[in-house]
C-alpha cells in the first residue's frame, strides 16, 4: 500500500444543490397555480331527464368543441327535474348570461331526420349557445330541443300559411332549385287555429331569391303523378324526402321588384303543380258534376292549366261553386265569352270513351272566347258544339248508335287526325243520331261527295288460312274512338257544303261496299247483317248489309253491298252459293267459314248486268268454258273434300276443287276440279289423282318416314296429282274424267284385281299389304267371308308392273308373326299387321288363286346357286337357316318340304352368287345343327358345334375336298345331306379360287 | 458487535481516501479539494455535501410526489370515452373490479415504495444529527433497502410508456399518458438521486462527524 499525497485545491464555498429544491418548489407552485386557474366554472343546468348523462363524461360543447364536463347529477327536491352540475372552462365566464342556452344533444333517428349522429359514439352531450347578456348567471334550464333561429338573425324571415303541416318539422330545409337556402324554424297554429303558420328562415345570401310573387310548396316526400301518357316522379333532395322540406320558385310574371319584408305571409301549396296554378277563378258547376277538390283539373288542348281547389254548394243554382286555380299564364285569356264544360269518362258495353280520363276523372275543358276579363264562369254539363260559323267544314253524320262518338273524339283521314266530333243529338225520328263532325279548315278539301265515313275501331282482324291481317288504328283512336273517312274519288267527287249529310258505316269495308245486289235465300240459313261476307275466289268483295223477309215470307232477301270494282262479276249467268263450315272427324271443310261464319261465293258469269240473284245451296259443277282445265274426278266417296280444296302437284298448288256432286247413278262422287291454265300441261294420259290429306306415315323396323302434302293440305285436305305413269305428251281435254284414289298406296297398288281364296278364315283386314320379299306389290281391297265361315275370299289388287305375280304358278300365302324358341319370324307383321306374301309364278295370267296358310317352300332364288339337298328327315332345319363353309355363312336354306314320294325331305338352299365356286360335285353337305358331343374314357369330352346360331336355329355346313375345276362343276344340283361328316374331310384345305 | 466496530480504524482517521474511479488509496487534505494523482478524478473522504444534497433531492422528490399523485397518470379511451385516472383512483378502480393482487402490487410499487423512500431518507438524514432508536446497523440495512427497492417504482412509468406506445387501435382504444406520469417519473428519478447522494458511511462516522459537518 503506497500512500501518496493528494493534489490539493481549494473547495468551493457554496453548494449549488439547494437550487434544486427551489426550482422544484417553483414548478410545484406554478402547477398549483395553473390547476387553480384552470379550474372551471361550476354551473347547474336543470333538465327534465338525465338520460345518457354521466358525471365526469358528458361534455358541454360549443360548436362541437368541448368546453366543459358534467361533474355531478342530482335530482331536484320535488323529483321533477335533474340538476346537472357542469364544470365549464373558465374562459367561458363571459358567455354565461341569462340569455345563454343549453340543450341536450341526443342521437335522433326518425322518419323526419337523423340528428346527433355523433352522439352514438361519444354519448349525449350538452350543446351551449353562448349569448352575452346583462348579468352573470350560473343556473340554467336546458331546452327540450335545439333553439330556433333567432328572429332577428340576419336573413329573411317568411311566414307560410298551410292547411296542414305535412311532414314539415323543425329544421326542414327550404330549397330553391334544390339548393338549401334556409330552414323551417318554427310552426304554430294561426290565431283561429284554422291553419298552420310555418316560420321560415332564408339565409341572408339567398334572401333576394324570395319575391312578392314567389310560390312556396311542400316539397316533402316523393311526388308521383301518372296518367296514360306516362308518369313522372319528382323529388327534391334526398334530405327533403326524409326530413320534409319546402321549395319555392318565382314565376316570371308578377311583382318581382318590390323588396320582401320580414314576416311577409305566403300560402304554402301542396305541390309544385298547385304552386304553379295561381289565378283564382270561381266557377259554377252544374248538378251531378262529379268534381273533386284537388283532383279535377282544367285541361285545355290536353294541357292542364288549372285545378279545382275547393268548392262550396251553391243553393241558388243547384250545383257547386268551385274555386279554381288557373295557370297564371292564362290570365289574359279569362274573358267573358269563354265556354267551359265538363268532360266525363264513360264506359259502356260498346266501348270505353275517354279512357285517359278514367284515371284522372272528370275534367273541365274550355274554348277561348273574347269579351271582358272576368273571374266567374258557368260550366256547361257538356261541350257546346262548335258554331257553324267556325272556319272549317261542318258535316252531319247519321249514326245508328254513338258507341265511341263522344264529344272531342277525333276524325281521321288515313289515320291522320283532321277534325273532331262536336256533338251528337238524337235525330228527329228517334232512331239514329246526328253527329256533328268538324273538319279542320286545312283538311276541308279531303271530303267530297264520294267520301265514306266509318267508325274507327281498335283492331281490325281478318284472316284466312292463307293470309292473316291485323290492322290497328292509331292509339288515340283505340282509346278514344272516333270516326274515319275515306274519299273514293277525288277527281269526280263534288265539293260538299257545311251541313252535308253522310251515313256512318261500321267499318271501312262496309263503307266501301257502295254497290248492292239482292239475293234470295232460303229461311233455314243463318246470316248476319254486317258480318256475312261474299267472296270472289278467296277475296272478300262485300258484306250483307240488310236482311229482310221476302214478300211471300217463304225466304229472305239479302241486300249485299260490294265494292264497286267488282261490278263486272254480277252478270246474267253469275252463280252465288253459300259455303258453310263443316267439321268432321276426317277433315275440316270450309275452314274459312269456320273462322268467319258462313259466306257467299260468287262465280262470275256472262251476259247482261244483273243485280238480283237466287242463292244456290251447293257449288255448281264446272262448265267446260270456265277458266282453266276443267276435269272431273270420280271417287268412291267425298273423302271430306270441300270446295276450294287445293289440287297439288309435287306439293305445289295447281288448281282447286270447284264443286262436289253425286254422280248421276248416285254410286260415286264427282269432284269438279279446275287446273290453272298455266298448269294445264301437267295433266295427261295416265295421270292419277289421290287424296293427299294429312300425313302419310310409314313405319317399319328401320325407322319411320312421315310424308306430308303441303301444310295447307294437312289442314284442309287436298288432292295430289300423280304423274309417274303418265304420258304428258297426250294432254287431257276439258271435262275429262279421272279416278280419284283414296291415298297414295291405293293409287300405287291399283292394278290387276285377283280373287284369292283361303280355305279357312284368316285374320286379315282390308288394306293389308301384299308383299314380295319385303316389297309392297299390292293390297287387299276387300275381305269376304264365306257364309258358312269356312273360307275367306280376298279381293287383291296387284301392281300392274309385276305381271309375274298373277301368273298361274304364283303362290300366295298368309303371314302373321310367330314367336318360337328358334326365332321370331315375320316380326314386321307386328307393325304393319298381318299381310299376304307372294311368290311369282309362270304360265298364263289368271285372276283366281288359292292362298296358303303357311309359307310354301321356296325352291329357288333368281340369283346364286340353287341346290336341293335330300335328307331322311327335316332335322331342325328351317327356312332361313344359314349354310356355312368353314363357319362362314355362304348361303341360306330357302325351304324344306317332303319330296314327291314322301320318303324323304327336300331341303332347298341357295348359295350366294359370289360363293358358288365353293361348291362342286365333290362337295358334301351335312347337318350342322345342334351339339355333337364325343365322350371317351381316355380321350375326354369333345364338344363340337358349328356356331352358336346353329345350336339354336340349326344350319347346314359343307366341305369341299377337291378344288373346283372344269371337270367337277355342279351338274345335278341335287346333293345328299349327311347327318355328320368325317373330321378328316373337314381338315382338308383345298384352295378354292373364284373362277 | 459494537465493540468490534469501535475498534475499527477508518481510512478517514488516517487521512486516507480511495479514488472513487481507479480505487487508488491516496492521502488527502480534508481542507481542500483533492484529486487522484493517477486518474485525476476528484477524491473525497465522504461524498461531498452528502447530507445537504440528500436533503435537497429528498425535498425535491417530496414536492414532485404531490403532482404525481394529484394528476391523472393516464387516460384509457374506449371509443373516445374515458376518464383520466390518478394512481390512487386507478387502484380504487382495480379494487372495484376485484383485482386485489394487482391493486396491491400497484399500490405498493407506485405509492407505498416512493413514499416510504422519501420518508426513510428524511429519517436517515434526521438520524445523522439526532439520536435514533435504531442502531447504525439497522439504519444501514434500511438505506440498502431504500436503494434497492426505490428504482422499482419506475415500473409504473414504464408500464404507462409501453401502453401509450402499444395500445393505439384507432378510435377504439387509445391510452393517453397524463401529466401525473411525468411527475411520477420525475419523482422516482429524484428519489434515486437522493438515495445515491446519501453516503451511508456517514452513519458510521464517530463523533468527529459532527465537527466535520460544522466545518462546512
Amino acid at each position: 500500500m503506497t500512500e501518496q499525497q493528494a493534489v490539493i485545491s481549494n473547495k468551493s464555498p457554496i453548494s449549488a444543490i439547494w437550487l434544486l429544491p427551489v426550482i422544484a418548489a417553483l414548478i410545484g407552485l406554478w402547477l398549483l397555480f395553473k390547476s387553480f386557474s384552470d379550474a372551471g366554472i361550476e354551473i347547474t343546468i336543470k333538465t327534465t331527464s338525465a338520460e345518457g348523462i354521466v358525471a365526469g363524461k358528458t361534455e358541454v360543447r360549443f360548436k362541437g368543441f368541448p368546453i366543459g364536463v358534467v361533474t355531478d347529477l342530482d335530482l331536484t327536491e320535488n323529483l321533477n327535474d335533474v340538476m346537472v352540475t357542469v364544470e365549464l372552462k373558465n374562459n367561458t365566464r363571459r358567455f354565461l348570461s341569462e340569455n345563454t342556452l343549453f340543450w341536450l344533444v341526443k342521437p335522433e333517428i326518425s322518419l323526419s331526420g337523423v340528428s346527433g349522429l355523433d352522439t352514438v359514439l361519444t354519448g349525449n352531450y350538452f350543446e351551449m349557445l353562448p349569448e352575452t347578456g346583462s348579468q352573470y348567471v350560473q343556473e340554467f334550464e336546458a331546452l327540450t330541443q335545439p333553439p330556433p333561429i333567432a328572429e332577428d338573425s340576419p336573413g329573411l324571415h317568411v311566414t307560410l300559411h298551410a292547411k296542414e303541416l305535412g311532414s314539415i318539422t323543425h329544421g326542414s330545409s327550404v330549397f330553391y332549385k334544390q339548393i338549401k337556402v334556409g330552414e323551417v324554424y318554427g310552426y304554430d297554429f294561426s290565431e283561429d287555429k284554422s291553419h298552420i303558420k310555418i316560420k321560415l328562415f332564408i339565409e341572408e345570401d339567398y334572401a333576394s331569391l324570395v319575391k312578392l310573387n314567389t310560390r312556396f310548396w311542400n316539397a316533402s316526400g316523393i311526388e308521383m303523378k301518372g296518367d296514360l301518357s306516362g308518369f313522372k316522379v319528382k323529388t327534391q333532395s334526398l334530405a327533403s324526402i326524409i326530413g320534409g322540406g319546402i321549395a319555392f320558385y318565382s314565376p316570371d310574371i308578377g311583382d318581382m321588384t318590390t323588396k320582401v319584408e320580414d314576416f311577409t305571409e305566403y300560402p304554402l301549396f301542396e305541390g309544385f303543380d298547385e304552386a304553379r296554378a295561381g289565378v283564382v277563378v270561381l266557377m259554377d258547376f252544374p248538378k251531378n258534376s262529379g268534381i273533386k277538390a284537388g283532383i279535377t283539373k282544367v285541361i285545355f288542348e290536353g294541357v292542364e292549366v288549372g285545378l279545382i281547389e275547393d268548392f262550396v254548394y251553391n243553393q241558388a243554382k243547384g250545383g257547386v261553386t268551385a274555386t279554381v286555380l288557373f295557370d297564371p299564364r292564362l290570365e289574359p285569356y279569362l274573358l267573358s265569352n269563354m265556354d267551359f264544360w265538363l268532360v266525363k269518362p264513360s264506359i259502356s258495353l260498346s266501348g270505353i270513351a275517354n279512357v285517359d280520363r278514367l284515371l284522372s276523372g272528370t275534367y273541365v275543358a274550355f274554348r277561348l272566347g273574347d269579351g271582358e276579363p272576368i273571374r266567374h264562369f258557368d260550366v256547361l254539363p257538356a261541350a257546346p258544339p262548335l258554331k257553324y260559323s267556325e272556319p272549317g267544314l261542318h258535316l252531319n253524320i247519321s249514326a245508328d248508335s254513338i258507341n265511341s262518338l263522344s264529344f272531342g273524339a277525333p276524325v281521321f283521314y288515313k289515320n291522320l287526325k283532321v277534325g273532331s266530333i262536336q256533338n251528337h243529338i238524337l235525330a228527329e225520328d228517334q232512331r239514329s243520331f246526328n253527329v256533328h263532325l268538324f273538319i279542320e279548315p286545312e283538311y276541308m278539301h279531303l271530303v267530297n261527295s264520294s267520301s265514306v265515313f266509318y267508325e274507327q275501331g281498335g283492331f281490325e282482324f281478318s284472316g284466312t288460312l292463307r293470309s292473316f291481317t291485323v290492322r290497328s288504328s292509331p292509339i288515340e283512336a283505340i282509346i278514344s274512338g272516333g270516326v274515319s273517312f275515306h274519299t273514293i274519288d277525288f277527281d269526280n267527287g263534288k265539293t260538299v257544303a257545311n251541313g252535308h249529310n253522310f251515313p256512318l258505316n261500321n267499318n271501312l269495308e262496309h263503307a266501301l261496299n257502295t254497290e248492292t245486289i239482292t239475293l234470295q235465300v232460303p229461311n233455314n240459313y243463318e246470316f248476319v247483317e254486317g258480318i256475312t261476307k261474299i267472296n270472289f275466289g278467296e277475296k272478300h268483295i262485300g258484306t250483307v248489309k240488310q236482311i229482310s223477309p221476302s214478300d211471300d215470307l217463304q225466304s229472305m232477301v239479302l241486300t249485299i253491298g260490294y265494292k264497286a270494282d267488282f261490278k263486272n262479276l254480277f252478270k246474267q249467268t253469275t252463280k252465288i252459293w253459300v259455303v258453310e263450315p263443316t267439321l268432321t272427324s276426317g277433315n275440316i271443310a270450309g275452314f274459312n267459314a269456320l273462322l268467319g261464319g258462313s259466306f257467299f261465293q260468287v262465280k262470275p258469269g256472262t251476259g247482261a248486268v244483273k243485280d238480283d240473284f237466287t242463292m244456290l245451296t251447293k257449288a255448281p259443277p264446272n262448265d267446260a268454258d270456265d277458266p282453266g282445265l276443267q276435269l272431273t274426278l270420280i271417287a268412291d266417296s267425298g273423302f271430306g273434300l270441300v270446295r276450294t280444296t287445293p289440287i297439288t302437284y309435287k306439293k305445289m298448288v295447281i288448281g282447286e276443287i270447284d264443286a262436289l256432286n253425286y254422280s248421276k247413278n248416285g254410286y260415286s262422287v264427282e269432284v269438279s276440279i279446275s287446273i290453272e291454265d298455266r298448269f294445264r300441261h301437267l295433266v295427261g294420259l295416265g295421270s292419277s289423282f289421290f287424296v293427299g290429306s294429312g300425313f302419310d306415315v310409314k313405319a317399319n323396323m328401320q325407322g319411320m318416314q312421315v310424308t306430308t302434302q303441303s301444310l295447307e293440305s294437312i289442314v284442309r285436305g287436298g288432292i295430289a296429282l300423280f304423274n309417274d305413269k303418265a304420258d304428258l305428251t297426250k294432254p287431257a281435254d276439258e271435262m275429262d274424267e279421272y279416278t280419284l284414289y283414296a291415298n297414295m298406296s291405293e293409287l300405287l297398288s291399283s292394278g290387276r284385281e285377283i280373287q284369292l281364296r283361303f280355305e279357312e278364315v284368316i285374320a286379315i283386314k282390308a288394306d293389308a299389304q301384299v308383299q314380295y320379299n319385303g316389297h309392297v306389290v299390292g293390297r287387299v281391297a276387300k275381305v269376304e267371308l264365306e257364309q258358312d265361315l269356312s273360307a275367306t275370299t280376298l279381293t287383291v289388287l296387284i301392281n300392274e308392273d309385276y305381271p309375274d305375280l298373277v301368273r298361274q304358278s304364283a303362290k300366295y300365302w298368309f303371314v302373321q308373326p310367330e314367336t318360337s324358341v328358334a326365332k321370331v319370324s315375320n316380326s314386321i307383321a307386328y307393325f304393319i299387321g298381318n299381310f299376304i306374301s307372294v311368290l311369282p309364278g309362270s304360265g298364263e295370267m289368271q285372276t283366281n288363286f288359292t292362298g296358303f296358310i303357311h309359307e310354301p317352300a321356296l325352291t329357288s332364288l333368281p340369283g346364286g346357286l340353287n341346290l336341293t339337298l335330300t335328307a331322311a328327315d327335316r332335322g331342325s332345319i328351317n327356312p332361313g337357316n344359314p349354310v356355312y363353309y368353314r363357319l362362314i355363312k355362304v348361303g341360306r336354306v330357302l325351304g324344306v318340304e317332303l319330296n314327291e314320294n314322301a320318303n324323304g325331305v327336300n331341303v332347298y338352299i341357295n348359295i350366294y352368287a359370289d360363293k358358288q365356286h365353293l361348291v362342286n360335285n365333290t362337295t358334301k353337305f351335312y347337318n350342322a345343327s345342334g351339339i355333337k358331343v364325343d365322350a371317351g374314357l381316355f380321350s375326354g369330352v369333345q364338344v363340337d358345334t358349328e356356331s352358336l346360331e346353329t345350336i339354336l336355329a340349326g344350319g347346314i355346313a359343307f366341305a369341299t375336298p377337291v378344288p373346283t375345276t372344269a371337270e367337277n362343276l355342279v351338274e345335278t344340283r341335287v346333293f345328299p345331306l349327311y347327318d355328320g361328316i368325317d373330321e378328316d374331310l373337314k381338315q382338308l384345305q383345298p384352295t378354292l379360287k373364284k373362277p | 458487535m459494537d465493540t468490534n466496530v469501535e475498534a475499527i480504524i477508518t481510512a478517514k482517521e488516517k487521512g486516507l481516501a480511495q479514488c472513487p474511479v481507479c480505487h487508488l488509496l491516496v492521502e488527502i487534505d480534508n481542507a481542500k479539494d483533492n484529486y487522484c494523482p493517477r486518474c485525476d478524478s476528484k477524491v473525497y473522504l465522504r461524498i461531498n455535501d452528502s447530507i445537504q444534497r440528500c436533503w435537497a433531492w429528498t425535498i425535491c422528490s417530496l414536492i414532485a410526489f404531490i403532482p404525481a399523485n394529484a394528476f391523472p397518470i393516464m387516460t384509457i379511451l374506449y371509443f373516445g370515452k374515458g376518464q383520466p385516472d390518478t394512481i390512487l383512483s386507478g387502484i380504487v378502480l382495480l379494487l372495484k373490479f376485484g383485482m386485489y393482487p394487482i391493486a396491491a402490487i400497484v399500490f405498493i410499487a407506485s405509492f407505498v415504495v416512493p413514499l416510504a423512500k422519501i420518508v426513510g431518507l428524511f429519517f436517515l438524514l434526521y438520524s445523522l444529527k439526532n439520536t435514533s432508536k435504531l442502531s447504525k446497523h439497522q439504519r444501514t440495512k434500511m438505506y440498502r433497502y431504500i436503494e434497492i427497492f426505490g428504482r422499482w417504482s419506475m415500473l409504473d412509468v414504464f408500464v404507462v410508456a409501453l401502453l401509450v406506445a402499444l395500445v393505439e387501435i384507432g378510435a377504439v382504444v387509445e391510452i393517453v399518458a397524463g401529466p401525473g406520469a411525468t411527475a411520477f417519473g420525475v419523482m422516482v428519478i429524484l428519489t434515486i438521486f437522493a438515495a445515491n447522494s446519501f453516503d451511508p458511511r456517514l452513519l458510521w462516522d464517530r463523533e468527529t462527524s459532527n465537527s466535520m459537518e460544522q466545518e462546512r
